[in-house]
């Protein structure tokens, strides 16, 4: 089996392929899928996060509002205290750097990363459907050859 | 005769196996680069949105410090830079792994074909 008839559904040649070939292709596919949907989970799951921060700086008092809130200091005890600036904030961009920004400009940097998740979603989105269709055709291919196999196996009786 | 023959072979699929194992380590170490300087690229984007008034803060430990934005976007770069080079150097590394396991290929297989017609 060369690698060429596991990843371009277009080309294979149904008659040409043995059983065995087919199988493996058939287990090829399915490990790409799982690999897709995982991805896909992981990629949905960090989306959530910055759409949660998104929504945790829309809630941030204005100056002039009441802007006192409870602090945590262990798992069991919160103080009270207020928000100092709620003018600021800091954003965690990665690789240890943060930086600070208006409210404003950071639901903006989490929209961004938010859409920028959604486009890459979107993208292993339609690998995977192709993916799921050429399951679904071999899926067909692997009947036939089991429906001919018995009935070869019914003339022989 | 077969038992030296089949020694070879033995120790000949041994070396293959550790190649293989070589190669899997690269691949991780690939994916985990990629990580690193996609990051990386992220950080550098927003860097360059920002006007030189702007305040960033680097992660040193427990402590956050406060940071030149040229500093920031100069520590950003050299990683980049480091990223990119250890990217290359693995490639070139894997593409020489490669060449050694055709070789073990061709091998293994002639000593299976040389087992074969000596039955």
């Amino acid at each position: 089996m060369s690698a060429a008839t596991a990843s371009a559904p277009s080309d294979q040649q149904p008659a040409g392929l043995s059983m065995a070939q087919i199988e493996q292709v058939r287990t090829q596919l399915q490990s790409d899928i799982e690999m897709l949907q995982s991805s896909i989970q992981r990629l949905q799951y960090a989306q959530e996060g910055f759409g949660e921060s998104m929504l945790a700086v829309s809630r941030l008092p204005t100056n002039n509002q009441d802007n006192s809130l409870l602090v945590p200091l262990s798992s069991s005890m919160y103080v009270p205290g207020r928000l100092s600036d709620p003018d600021h904030v800091l954003v965690d961009v990665g690789t240890g750097f943060f930086i600070e920004m208006r409210p404003k400009k950071a639901q903006d940097y989490f929209k961004r990363k938010h859409d920028y998740i959604q486009v890459e979603i979107d993208k292993l989105q339609k690998v995977l459907y192709d993916k799921l269709l050429t399951r679904q055709q071999i899926n067909g291919i692997i009947q036939m050859h089991l429906q001919q196999q018995q009935q070869q196996q019914q003339q022989q009786k | 005769m077969a038992p030296d023959l089949n020694k070879k072979l033995e120790d000949e699929v041994e070396k293959y196996r550790q190649t293989q194992n070589d190669m899997k380590k690269f691949v991780t170490q690939q994916q985990q680069l990629f990580i690193t300087k996609t990051e990386n690229e992220f950080v550098k984007q927003e860097f360059e949105n920002l006007d030189s008034e702007a305040n960033i803060y680097k992660l040193v430990g427990p402590v956050l410090v406060k940071q030149e934005l040229g500093e920031g976007k100069e520590t950003v770069e050299k990683r980049l830079v480091y990223c990119e080079g250890e990217l290359k150097r693995l490639a070139s590394l894997m593409k020489d792994t490669e060449k050694k396991l055709e070789i073990h290929r061709e091998v293994i297989s002639k000593i299976q074909q040389q087992i074969a017609t000596n039955k």
